[in-house]
């Protein structure tokens, strides 16, 4: 037991970035998965009496417009914020890996199809393509995850290929065929392990977009809306009290979502980090 | 795994083989122009060449990692190119290359042990208890020690990792052994170890070998024959010690005399060749060495001279200007 | 790290006093300190007490495998170790110690007075400037010439290192040229100052053997007509056999056997040099296989020969590191760093 926790304490003194950024998304996603029994009540309960009341000794981040206590209708966010991201990001890579395996080991029209959509996707800011198609489609969670999904994927083919591009012009390829190698043997055991270390970046950055995309679609009235506890409604309805001087109604649920982003984009720069060292370094 | 070949008919038979790449607009780049080469089951063919010779092209040509543009490539009567995919996949364990660059051949995340265990995975029918058993014993033939087996590449030396490599590669007991340049990146101690280790090979194993090189001296210690490239032609084919004493070809006898022996006391009288090897996306339109040669003539531009031989038949060369009384214009083919 | 033992020291003043000797190493020692995998701090030791002469006019071929520590002896001549380096010992050239020369007195040294040829022509020549430029620029760096005059100058010694049409090639960028072309000009950079010493370290790796060839007679050529001496850095025995004078042979940081060329290849006095030269001419070893061969381990601390774990010879004096010994009175300059020599 000593010895498989040993390498990893070291792994986080080497790279306290990594360790930091993790413990921020544990303690989110612990906050996720236990919320009925963190949250002090139930994040859709109206507290008529206590409506828009700052930080006291019973609402300990105060109340919404809806007279809602705020720790809870956060701790409950957390289930939204994973909810989408989770979902979105498995969504990307189940169909940008194989797109991107594809287009970087075989070339021809898939990788020609995916460097067009690529240039395509690049012409349109990404929130703005988000915002349209989800209010085409309709404001529901499952839109919001098929969109943010969809548009990622290809960032995830994108950076696979690469990384195929650059194990063809080594002999790694040529050798594994020479051993007697077939194809799908070839793509499972010798590419896709060592052409995946982009991706596994990438997924953590790609969560913290999908959280980012999904708080900006219900800022702007799009997507999930109240009295759902999702931080980007949250800060909506909060923006508007905030020139009345009822600041903790949109800083709270800012504070939780940069907070998160943060520690996704820290994680995801660490794991970079750690995987080009070890690549070196064994 | 022997092949029921007749003494007339080769290993490996690579038939007036033309490789050429395209690079964008209307050119080509001819790498390999009209080669013809035999190996005999058991013998050790060198190819000796510089930049631009076409010699690691034709090794993989050879074992069917590149196909050729024209010509036919046979190994033990079979035409690769007719061959079904997986006819061909399993033919590999019958033929196998070891490349110059041992770090960039093997895979980083996988263990010497997994690594040397692959072809046996892949070709054969043994155990996981049996695969263990065989690798071990591979190891020992190798010189490497077993603890080596749980370690991964990064954690080995040049020296140890080509003998990961060569061990691999005769795990399937192949016919044919293609040796890209197997010691050019290795210290100069640890490539007489490499060297007679496959000599020793040899000798238990009967393989045949193709060994791709730029080092003379390397080729005259283990090879039986050899062709000299460059520009992608064979300029010159022999037996090595008739080669290397009387070198037909003015390349043949350049390159000779631009070797550098460590030994003070031997100097050679150096031919000073002009220029540089050109580009093979400009070759010359007759003689490939036409640019450089110390005996060009006019007519040399006239496109390729043929081979000529000896009167043995086996020491050939590829120039206008050879003593007729020596090498008779006669059959074409190697 | 010790200092060398003031008989050693006086030994290898003998023969070779400093004032005939266009560059002294004596007893440099260079570690770089780092981090293992662990976090723990470990030292690299990559040279251990260096001692080495060149003489005025002779070409000295320093020959090693991989971590000998000989292109790091070059770096640290011309001063272009990273900063992290530790470095302790002397090297005299024309009287200074350049260890301890900075900024505008070493610039002054280097390229004018020290030439150097690196061992990957495109690494060195810079690729957005016109390589007529590069030569002019470096030329003017070091003399009061005008532009036009640099300009000539530039151009002469492109012909003198036998590129084709110099006037024309003087407008040509690094990657228009061929590796043979490149290496050529990166040598008339080291030479076109008319240095007093010319350190080419690997100068024709990755070149054909009948480029290299020729490259190599340039060098050589260049280095007699303008008297200069050099210090030639390779792997390969064969360019030391043809092109040098004197030869150090390094291992593990440290010169094991030096002397002139002639000397040395007639009677290898140090295990190691007898175990390169038969690697060299016989391509098939009998018993090699079976010596440890991997680089040596730059990171252990000892006080035993580098050698001792691979030494045929090997017994239990070679616990303690052997002093440089003359191998013969006659040839005074032949040393070795070996404990079974005997003192005629």
């Amino acid at each position: 037991m000593r010895a498989a926790v040993m390498p990893w304490l070291n792994v986080f003194r080497t790279f306290p970035s990594i360790a930091l950024g993790l413990l921020i998304v544990a303690l989110y996603a612990a906050m996720a998965l236990l919320a009925p029994w963190i949250a002090p009540m139930d994040p859709i309960t109206v507290h008529a009496d206590a409506v828009l009341s700052p930080p006291s000794a019973r609402f300990w981040l105060g109340t919404d417009g809806n007279g809602m206590d705020l720790l809870s209708r956060i701790i409950y966010g957390a289930r939204y914020a994973f909810g989408i991201a989770v979902p979105a990001v498995l969504l990307s890579v189940v169909i940008g890996l194989p797109v991107g395996l594809w287009a970087g080991y075989r070339g021809g029209w898939i990788d020609e199809a995916l460097l067009r959509s690529m240039d395509l996707l690049r012409v349109f800011p990404s929130i703005i393509l988000a915002l349209t198609i989800v209010a085409a489609t309709g404001q529901s969670i499952t839109n919001v995850i098929l969109v943010i999904g969809l548009l990622d994927a290809p960032i995830f083919a994108r950076v696979v290929r690469a990384e195929i591009l650059a194990l063809r012009g080594g002999l790694l390829i040529e050798s594994a065929r020479a051993i007697g190698n077939g194809t799908t043997r070839m793509l499972f055991v010798h590419v896709l392990p060592n052409s995946i270390s982009g991706a596994i970046t990438q997924i953590s950055v790609r969560m913290a977009w999908a959280i980012r995309v999904s708080a900006t679609l219900a800022f702007v009235g799009v997507g999930i809306q109240q009295p759902t506890p999702e931080w980007g409604a949250m800060i909506r309805q909060g923006a508007e009290f905030m020139v009345t001087g009822e600041w903790w109604v949109a800083l709270f649920p800012g504070l939780a979502l940069v907070t998160l982003i943060f520690g996704l984009n820290l994680a995801a720069d660490g794991v970079q980090d750690w995987m080009g060292r070890r690549r070196t370094q064994r | 795994m022997t092949a029921l070949t007749s003494p007339a008919s080769p290993l490996l038979h690579l038939d007036n083989v033309t490789r050429s790449f395209d690079v964008g607009g209307k050119r080509a780049l001819v790498a390999v122009r009209n080669v013809t080469l035999r190996i005999q089951p058991g013998e050790v063919v060198g190819l000796v060449g510089e930049s631009g010779s076409g010699k690691s092209t034709i090794g993989r040509m050879a074992i069917a990692l590149l196909p050729p543009t024209e010509g036919r490539v046979a190994f033990d009567g079979t035409d690769l190119a007719s061959m079904a995919t997986d006819d061909l996949r399993r033919l590999r364990q019958r033929m196998q290359i070891i490349f110059q660059d041992p770090w960039g051949a093997l895979n980083p995340r996988h263990t010497i042990g997994r690594l040397m265990e692959e072809p046996l995975l892949l070709h054969t029918t043994l155990s996981a208890a049996q695969r263990r058993e065989e690798v071990i014993a591979i190891a020992q033939r190798m010189q490497l020690g077993l603890p080596l087996l749980e370690r991964y590449p990064a954690q080995l030396s040049g020296g140890q990792l080509q003998r990961v490599c060569i061990g691999r590669a005769l795990a399937t007991k192949p016919d044919l052994l293609v040796l890209d340049e197997p010691t050019s990146s290795l210290d100069v101690s640890v490539r007489a170890g490499i060297l007679q280790l496959l000599d020793t090979l040899r000798r238990e194993t009967g393989v045949a070998m193709l060994f791709i090189s730029h080092d003379l001296e390397t080729i005259r210690a283990l090879c039986d024959r050899v062709v000299v490239l460059y520009l992608g032609c064979e300029v010159e084919s022999g037996p090595v010690d008739t080669v290397f004493k009387n070198p037909a070809h003015p390349y043949t006898q350049a390159l000779l005399s631009a070797q550098l022996f460590a030994d003070p006391t031997v100097k050679t009288v150096r031919q000073h060749l002009q220029g540089e090897i050109p580009s093979p996306l400009a070759a010359p339109p007759g003689c490939p060495f036409s640019t450089r040669c110390p005996i060009y003539e006019a007519r040399c531009d006239e496109g390729l001279p043929a081979m000529r031989r000896d009167s043995a038949g086996l020491h050939a060369a590829r120039c206008l200007r050879l003593p007729p009384d020596q090498f008779s214009s006669s059959s074409p083919t190697n | 790290m010790s200092q060398p033992s003031p008989i050693a020291a006086a030994a290898s003043d003998i023969a070779l006093d400093a004032g005939r000797a266009a560059l002294s190493i004596r007893g440099v020692h260079l570690a770089f300190a780092s981090r293992d995998p662990q976090g723990a701090v470990r030292r690299a030791r990559v040279l251990n007490g260096v001692d080495l002469d060149v003489g005025a006019g002779r070409i000295v071929g320093l020959i090693g495998e991989t971590g000998a520590g000989k292109s790091m002896t070059a770096m640290a001549t011309i001063g272009l170790l990273p900063p992290s380096a530790e470095v302790t010992g002397k090297i005299l050239f024309e009287g200074v110690d350049l260890l301890c020369l900075r900024g505008a007195a070493l610039d002054k040294v280097r390229g004018a007075k020290i030439g150097f040829v690196a061992q990957n022509p495109r690494a060195a020549l810079e690729p957005v400037t016109r390589v007529g430029d590069q030569l002019v620029r470096l030329i003017r760096a070091h003399s009061d010439l005008t532009a036009p005059a640099a300009r000539q100058r530039a151009i002469e010694i492109l012909g003198a290192v036998g590129i084709p049409d110099p006037q024309a090639r003087y407008r040509a960028y690094p990657h228009e040229l061929s590796g043979g072309m490149a290496q050529r000009v990166v040598i008339a950079m080291a030479l076109v100052n008319q240095p007093q010493l010319v350190i080419a370290d690997e100068p024709t790796t990755g070149l054909d053997v009948t480029v290299q060839a020729q490259v190599l007679d340039l060098l050589r050529q260049l280095v007699r007509a303008q008297d200069a001496a050099a210090l030639i850095i390779t792997h390969d025995l064969g360019i030391v056999a043809q092109y040098c004078d004197d030869m150090a042979i390094m291992f593990a940081g440290r010169v094991v056997e030096r002397g002139s060329v002639a000397q040395v290849f007639a009677s290898p006095a140090h295990p190691y040099t007898r175990r390169l030269i038969a690697a060299s001419r016989a391509r098939i070893g009998h018993s090699l296989a079976s010596i440890k061969s991997d680089p040596p381990d730059l990171f252990r601390e000892t006080k035993a020969c580098v050698y001792a774990d691979r030494c045929e010879l090997a017994a239990a004096v070679c616990q303690n590191a052997p002093m440089e010994k003359v191998v013969s009175l006659a040839n005074p300059e032949h040393r070795v760093l070996c404990h079974f020599v005997q003192l005629p």
